[in-house]
């Protein structure tokens, strides 16, 4: 994980409580996250102990939640694939 | 007399790619057929269970769910006179960075079991997705033939990655093998010792 140090006087945050995540988001997009030092030091713990291999109750990564998410809603695709649908069926 | 035998329609069998029609896993409130009103009304779950444990309403209910044609992979096919298949949703990967999808075609991401493209009747970048097990009646596969099929090596790490991620306890399983191998083994050594 690569660590950016940002002085304050650079920018505006509130106050972040241990436990707390404030979200920033962008025309409705998440683009980032403010946590507590605190749990940063936690998060930071975690991935240097498990990196890829994470313990069964963490192994769903934000991109496979997020595939299934997009997938459970028909919109994992921006385009339908009906060229594979016309092979299937013969065409 | 035409030249061309027409062909049968193929049965899915397990690894093959099929499309079928799946639906979305509902979610609360949900839209239901009122018999008495005769209309759609929504619901949420908590007020539905409370009214059929009242007996104001039956338990078995039509629901609008959502549901899609895709492509799924065959875990396992009709058990004698069940006809449902027990498959994997297949997803698209177009939505993810490409250091995700450089992630999950490296086996970095447990829940996604990387298909690429061009292959298995996939013409966009595709994965299986290890949390999408549905289970498919035998007449919503309207294709008669598989888009694809996954070979034995495939299906041997997707049931490794599922049965983890179903969480499921095969050490009992494990044990029983391990001792009859053991079993084996010691048989055979001691055949090799007694030529008799």
């Amino acid at each position: 994980l690569y660590v950016a140090t940002i002085p304050s006087n650079r920018v505006r945050v509130p106050e972040v409580r241990p436990g707390e995540a404030h979200v920033i988001t962008r025309y409705g997009e998440e683009e980032a996250v403010l946590v507590h030092p605190d749990d940063f030091r936690l998060f930071k713990a975690l991935l240097d102990r498990f990196g890829d291999r994470l313990p069964r109750g963490l192994a769903v990564s934000n991109a496979a939640a997020r595939v299934h998410a997009l997938s459970e809603s028909g919109e994992d695709e921006d385009e339908f694939d009906y060229a594979g649908l016309g092979l299937a069926l013969e065409e | 007399v035409s030249s061309r035998e027409p062909r049968l329609p193929q049965v899915p069998q397990r690894g093959e790619i099929w499309w079928a029609f799946v639906e979305f896993a509902p979610a609360s409130p949900f839209e239901i057929w009122d018999e008495a009103d005769e209309q759609f009304i929504r619901i949420g779950a908590d007020v539905l269970a409370r009214e059929i444990r009242e007996m104001t309403r039956s338990p078995v209910l039509e629901m609008v769910v959502g549901v899609k044609l895709r492509p799924v992979v065959v875990m396992q096919t009709p058990r004698e006179r069940i006809p449902e298949y027990l498959t994997l949703k297949l997803a698209r990967l177009e939505k993810l960075s490409s250091d995700e999808i450089a992630r999950v075609e490296r086996g970095g991401d447990p829940s996604l079991f990387y298909l690429g493209s061009g292959r298995y009747g996939q013409s966009k970048e595709s994965a299986v997705d290890l949390n999408s097990l549905a289970r498919i009646g035998e007449s919503a596969f309207p294709t008669g033939r598989a888009a694809g099929k996954l070979d034995a090596n495939m299906m041997r790490v997707l049931d490794e990655r599922l049965a983890k991620t179903l969480e499921l306890d095969l050490d009992g399983l494990i044990k029983t093998e391990a001792a009859r191998l053991l079993e084996e083994a010691r048989s055979l050594a001691d055949q090799a010792d007694d030529p008799q």
